[in-house]
């Protein structure tokens, strides 16, 4: 195209995002690792420099750091057991036109649009032990002798979570699959029919192996959505009890508006962040590697 | 042989899509039930009484979240979008140096996490004493509304051909009448995707909700609900309606445009 070299045209289109961008967006990343070498608490006048110390002390003594950490990967693990795998099934099985197929898609997503808080608050409802459906359902079949308060399940409240939380996002994965099978070319297919290949073969010895460019996309992706996890932790349990259900996301929250430190809030935001973008380069690239 | 195997395919598929959305099912079927029969007959009795009484009932105490959300959508997502085309058109089509850098940087506002400018912004509405008011979250809103629509319509604006430009450009067109009366109209259905995902995200968000946002007149619906279920603790016939009223034009988007916001969320996750 010819247009002048050097004109400024193109930076006054650049310009508006930029600036909204680079003042809520950088801006404020850079401004959070800065506060993060500071000893602040916002109530008081203190704000002292400390440089690693908040990373240091946060990793080393940090008890519900530990915790808040492993549940996330605690969360990495029930995402690739639960919606990953689910989702994967639910594309194969979607995959031809068959009917009854668009009913089950439109279910299975339906509560990926729903807003976190409602689906939160609709799996409090579920596992609530006088008027929740899942205590009701296993008392009328086991007769009032099963039941079960997930509250009380210490230990296990985080599993509970999870598995509302992969009711939210199965849908997402089976899309992203599905985008995938799609994109496998019909050539492909139809060679492999003409050779007489059965339906088994063609899932486990032409589909599925095609499918690793997307299996990798929807790995990473899913790691880095259980990374950021933190409305429904916060609507079902707000990190109780005793902070034992909270993830770096809601950690970092508490402790900057709850605790108001903020130096030390901001420390764990960048942990997460730093970890995000391990997922998103190292990971990344690890898998792509391998596939060579 | 084929027939069987067919309907038995549907039957699979639409009993695993009933017991998918039951928990659904049993929200509604406890938001109509009067409260009375609620806390006798339990969860599983379909009531012989349908009321919306529920409804009214929360629906009194949520009605002004609700209008604060659509308030929050209408303002933000044209505004967000618009600005990010202009951002876009000129990563796509114009002469910019750096172009790459440019896309890392506004593709990067899709994979951090929002907790790490949670503080910085909070601090900074405190000093433009824009903090619990509308204009604040309004201005929040727009701008992380950005880098995902640039996204879209970057991809969107490389795809298009550029013949018809050239025409405009030796017509003696400039820059910017291009961008408005050719390439913007063009782009239709990557304005609709970024719409529709970016509606969306502003209505479900409830981190910014909260955060900054504590007067009750200006909440947004998703911190609304919250205080609306602790203030109802376990008379879940009101909070289920809630929940229902809260999700209802999220869901009707859904039923209208699901092929689109599926192919949208898809994309995204590609590059997120």
């Amino acid at each position: 195209m010819k247009r002048k070299k050097g004109s400024l045209t193109p930076y006054l289109f650049l310009a508006l995002p930029l600036l909204l961008y680079g003042f809520f967006i950088i801006y404020p990343m850079l401004y959070s690792l800065y506060l993060s070498f500071f000893d602040w608490e916002g109530m008081s006048n203190k704000h002292q420099f400390i440089g690693l110390g908040n990373y240091v002390d946060i990793i080393k003594n940090d008890e519900i750091f530990r915790i808040s950490l492993l549940n996330n990967l605690r969360w990495c693990l029930g995402t690739v057991l639960l919606p990953v795998t689910l989702g994967l099934l639910f594309a194969l099985a979607l995959n031809r036109k068959r009917s009854g197929a668009g009913f089950l898609r439109t279910a299975v997503f339906t509560p990926v649009v729903l807003s976190v808080t409602a689906v939160g608050m609709m799996w409090r409802w579920m596992y609530d032990p006088t008027t929740g459906l899942i205590n009701n359902a296993l008392k009328m079949f086991s007769g009032g002798k099963v039941t079960f308060n997930w509250y009380a399940d210490t230990g296990n409240i985080i599993y509970y979570l999870i598995v509302a939380g992969s009711w939210a996002y199965t849908g997402m994965c089976m899309i992203m699959f599905a985008a995938g099978i799609k994109s496998i070319s019909g050539s492909v297919l139809e060679s492999a029919m003409l050779d007489g290949v059965n339906g088994r073969q063609m899932l486990f010895y032409i589909v599925l192996p095609q499918l690793r460019n997307t299996l990798n996309t929807v790995l990473v992706y899913s790691m880095a959505q259980a990374f950021k996890v933190f409305d429904l932790v916060y609507v079902m349990t707000g990190g109780g009890p005793g902070r034992k259900t909270n993830v770096l996301a809601s950690l970092s929250y508490e402790t900057v508006f709850s605790y108001y430190q903020y130096g030390r809030g901001s420390a764990i935001a960048w942990i997460l962040t730093i970890v995000l973008l391990f997922i998103s380069l190292v990971v990344n690239r690890l898998i792509s590697m391998q596939k060579e | 042989m084929t027939k069987w195997k067919k309907a038995a395919w549907c039957l699979l598929f639409v009993v695993i899509g009933l017991i998918w959305l039951m928990p659904v099912f049993y929200l509604i079927n406890v938001s109509v039930k009067p409260a009375a029969e609620f806390y006798t007959e339990g969860v599983f009795s379909v009531t012989l009484h349908p009321t919306l009484t529920n409804f009214a009932e929360a629906w009194r105490k949520i009605g002004t979240f609700f209008f604060n959300s659509v308030i929050n959508v209408v303002v933000s997502v044209p505004l967000g979008i618009l600005i990010a085309s202009l951002g876009a058109y000129a990563l796509a089509r114009l002469e910019v140096r750096g172009k790459g850098f440019f896309r890392v940087l506004f593709m990067m506002g899709m994979l951090l996490p929002v907790h790490v400018t949670l503080l910085p912004n909070y601090i900074t509405l405190q000093k433009l004493n824009l903090l619990n008011s509308r204009a604040g979250i309004l201005l929040l809103y727009t701008v992380f509304n950005i880098p995902f629509a640039m996204y879209m319509l970057q991809g969107f604006f490389m795809g298009l051909s550029r013949e018809i430009e050239e025409s405009a450009i030796i017509d003696g067109a400039g820059s910017f009448q291009i961008y408005l009366h050719i390439a913007l109209p063009m782009a239709r259905p990557a304005i609709i995707i970024s719409g529709l995902l970016c509606f969306i995200a502003v209505w479900n968000d409830l981190v910014f909700a909260m955060t900054f946002v504590q007067n009750n007149k200006k909440m947004p619906i998703t911190a609304g609900l919250l205080q609306f279920v602790g203030e109802f603790t376990s008379h879940y016939e009101k909070i289920t309606a809630g929940i229902l009223l809260s999700a209802l034009p999220v869901f009707i988007l859904y039923l209208f445009f699901q092929k689109q916001i599926m192919e949208g969320m898809a994309e995204g996750a590609v590059k997120g």
